[in-house]
């Protein structure tokens, strides 16, 4: 059974796994197939040390190794798409090969949508202080009204196509974009309980609260989470969640 | 050996409550409890508990198809003579099914009432949560499956009367944990009313029915009697919940049934 990484252009889609893949200390999660060598002559382009955008459907076999309740590792098959895709102009112009992602990502086991934060939430400071290869121009991110009606529809459509996946994790994505105090941050989250987590990370999405309220399934609930590359307790979190219906679906 | 089914609908907690018995968070308080599960399907029911449950999710849904089986020997205290439990866990939908006219059932819930006429015991698992099902779902589907009971042994006169529990899970909610002592008279009587008047009509045989209380997740402690359960805040149904507190994990009256099932006695400790 396979997790399908969705969202739109340039959200870190890749760059989640790539991020997963890299040695780190003491991780609770670790891409250990491919590698993280493996990943990164694949994914960052030599030059300018950014992400080589994702072109195609592109399905991975891969193992992790995750901390249960005990060492575990897990296989399943990463299912990468490029962010074209979600572009409605995108799926006029592709109708059969839509009509067989969307086949594809209602049998899969998990969904994991990322999303960019909205305008008003991120600091500029922040904005400010990041890396180039991170770069981003805050015009570019929706402003919070807009985000809300893109959820909205993320939400639907989630709903309405893909019935038969038990787990679906909305991210909102790039976390150090609108926590100035990420390690902090970090390590809270992964010290909750999931519930709690479900309830933590709800607040950053309170531009959209009835929404989601609304749009939320009743039984099999979105999960919701805060990621950011920088931060591997955050990140690995969405995947701690899912590891143990891989492990034993 | 007790052969056992565990029937009921969607979310009313069967493989939670198969899981958790397996797993047994609560053995300290109990000496001389062992439980060993046996062959793999029971041991990774076990793992889920302790990956799953414990980590604050829920299990997976069990899916339509061959039900997994799981089998469990049961020691009560070190000198006593081990009970083994083969429980199947069937998809919550097909018990939903059995609402329809008996002529209307799809093939494979002919076969899930096959199956279950083939048991020794049936352990009929059913919440309060939405008082409607008592009405909608519960008392019909009870009333044609019973339907089904009477024409099998009708026709196997020779079969001993199965014993059926009736378990109310998920007991540990504050408006119902009170009933657990007498749980026909309080809980079933009172919240399922349609249900628990089905299972006594005397063509029922209401001799080979005994009601119980059940939760997975127990109360946070002996003197701490508020449900460790979390319903979190996200828009999904209030059905949905997890455990709170794993360290306080002590389930209530998971053996109960079983050993009824098993033995037709009744366990003195009712934690058990």
């Amino acid at each position: 059974m396979s997790v399908v990484v969705i969202g739109d252009r340039a959200v870190g889609k890749s760059r989640m796994g790539l991020a997963l893949a890299e040695p780190s200390e003491e991780p609770k999660v670790q891409v250990i197939e491919p590698d993280y060598q493996t990943l990164k002559d694949e994914y960052i382009n030599v030059d300018t040390g950014g992400m080589t955008p994702t072109r195609d459907i592109y399905k991975r076999p891969f193992k992790i190794k995750v901390e249960l309740s005990t060492k575990r590792i897990i296989e399943s098959v990463w299912i990468d798409t490029p962010g074209e895709i979600y572009d409605l102009e995108w799926q006029i112009e592709h109708p059969h090969a839509w009509k067989e992602f969307k086949e594809t990502l209602n049998q899969s086991l998990g969904i994991i949508l990322l999303l960019h934060p909205y305008q008003e939430q991120v600091k500029p400071t922040l904005i400010d202080s990041t890396d180039s290869i991170f770069a981003l121009d805050r015009e570019t991110l929706l402003p919070a009204h807009k985000w809300k009606v893109d959820l909205v529809n993320w939400m639907k459509f989630l709903r309405e196509n893909c019935n038969q996946v038990n787990y679906i994790l909305i991210c909102l994505n790039k976390a150090d974009l609108f926590c100035s105090n990420l390690d902090t941050v970090g390590k809270n989250f992964q010290s909750y309980p999931s519930y709690k987590r479900q309830d933590e990370a709800l607040k950053y999405f309170t531009a959209a609260q009835i929404e989601i309220e609304k749009y939320n399934r009743k039984d099999r609930p979105f999960q919701f989470f805060i990621t950011c590359v920088k931060n591997r307790s955050l990140l690995e979190l969405p995947w701690i969640y899912l590891s143990p219906y891989i492990l034993y679906s | 050996m007790a052969e056992i089914r565990i029937i009921g609908a969607r979310q009313t907690g069967k493989t939670t409550y198969l899981a958790t018995l397996a797993a047994c968070p609560h053995k300290e308080y109990f000496p001389g409890l062992e439980i060993t599960p046996i062959g793999d399907d029971s041991k990774r029911l076990v793992e889920m508990a302790w990956d799953i449950i414990a980590k604050y999710q829920s299990l997976p849904p069990t899916r339509r198809g061959s039900p997994p089986e799981y089998e469990l020997e049961i020691k009560f205290t070190s000198a006593s003579k081990p009970i083994t439990l083969l429980a199947k866990d069937y998809a919550g939908e097909l018990f939903e099914e059995l609402v329809f006219e008996q002529k209307d059932w799809s093939k494979d819930v002919r076969e899930y009432v096959n199956d279950l006429l083939t048991a020794q015991g049936w352990m009929i698992v059913l919440t309060d949560w939405q008082q409607e099902q008592d009405t909608k779902i519960y008392q019909p589907a009870i009333k044609n499956l019973l339907s089904e009971l009477n024409k099998y042994e009708a026709y196997n006169k020779d079969k001993a009367k199965k014993r059926i529990a009736v378990v109310m899970t998920k007991c540990e909610r504050g408006e119902i944990w009170a009933g657990r002592f007498e749980p026909g008279e309080d809980l079933f009587k009172v919240r399922l009313p349609k249900t628990y008047e089905e299972m006594m009509k005397p063509k029922v045989y209401p001799q080979r029915v005994k009601f119980f209380a059940c939760s997975s997740f127990g109360v946070l402690g002996d003197k701490n009697p508020r449900p460790n359960r979390y319903v979190p805040k996200d828009g999904s149904s209030i059905d949905h919940a997890y455990l709170r507190d794993n360290a306080a994990w002590q389930p209530y009256g998971l053996f109960a049934p079983i050993y009824w099932l098993n033995t037709g006695n009744f366990l003195s400790d009712n934690r058990l």
